[in-house]
């Protein structure tokens, strides 16, 4: 006779999440990484439609086969087209006050959930990448935060988001809110005091002004 | 020339109902994850893959137009 804690409750019989969990960001990948490959995709159609044209219209003088080959290269793209913005829509980073969670939806292709839960874990690194002209003019990038595991080989990519500065902020400010007991003093490049934002170097260097002669 | 016309319209049959077939599984899929995982696609792209079910259905008789007129 099993006894009510050692029956495995299914994910939905359980209660849904601890009631003082709230959301802090929802971010998706930024919306310009879907414009290459949908122009090229768009690119493509209109090249392969006027090859076609080309070799049966002009060449051959077979209107019938362009015809029935117009709406094939229209479908193809635009599956190709709702592909590439579904899997872009079903890619998106949760950050609540206790755990850090990447989904990874690609109907009929791949599925893919990363739960991180903060407590669990110490980070050990906030890194905030932000490489390339295009990327600085629309502010996008990366933010990978490193957890302290014996390989050191796992890391937490928010990959391609919009305010990547904003967002490394938020996520150092949380983990270091879970973490009192390990970092007394705030990450260096954030500072709770606006005035004082690179407090390590005034402790380095008391009353000098770095880059200033 | 008439057998390279019709091997290019069965081809082309063939391409624009495994097409539709995908599309409408994408969609079957694209639904689960509303029930599953609680992500809502936007209108516009579930209209879209409407949109391709339904031309690949016209185009699949287009097609089947075209290879009974070279038929008969």
């Amino acid at each position: 006779m099993l006894k009510d804690h050692q029956i495995i409750k299914k994910i939905g019989d359980g209660p849904p999440f601890n009631t003082r969990e709230r959301i802090l960001l929802r971010k998706r990948q930024h919306w310009f990484i879907i414009i290459i490959p949908v122009f090229f995709s768009i690119a493509a159609a209109v090249i392969v439609t006027l090859i076609l044209y080309y070799l049966f219209v002009l060449k051959i003088s077979q209107v019938g086969l362009f015809m029935s080959s117009i709406p094939v290269v229209f479908l193809m793209t635009s599956s190709i087209i709702a592909k590439i913005i579904v899997d872009w829509h079903c890619h998106f980073y949760i950050l609540t006050t206790n755990r850090i969670l990447e989904v990874c939806y690609k109907p009929l292709f791949s599925n893919y959930i990363n739960n991180v839960i903060l407590n669990q874990v110490k980070s050990t690194e906030i890194d905030i990448e932000k490489t390339g002209i295009i990327n600085q003019l629309l502010d996008m990038g990366n933010v990978i935060i490193t957890f302290d595991r014996p390989t050191h080989q796992e890391e937490f990519r928010l990959m391609n988001i919009k305010n990547p500065k904003e967002t490394g902020f938020l996520m150092s400010d949380i983990l270091d809110i879970e973490k009192t007991d390990m970092m007394d003093a705030p990450l260096w490049y954030k500072s709770k005091d606006e005035k004082h934002r690179f407090r390590i170097t005034e402790q380095i260097f008391p009353r000098h002004s770095l880059g200033v002669t | 020339m008439v057998i390279f016309n019709i091997t290019f319209y069965i081809v082309m049959l063939i391409i624009s109902a495994l097409v539709g077939i995908y599309n409408l599984l994408f969609a079957l899929y694209a639904k689960r994850a509303k029930n599953e995982l609680i992500i809502v696609l936007p209108q516009p792209l579930e209209k879209l893959l409407i949109l391709n079910m339904f031309v690949s259905f016209i185009s699949v008789i287009f097609i089947l137009f075209f290879i009974l007129r070279l038929i008969l």
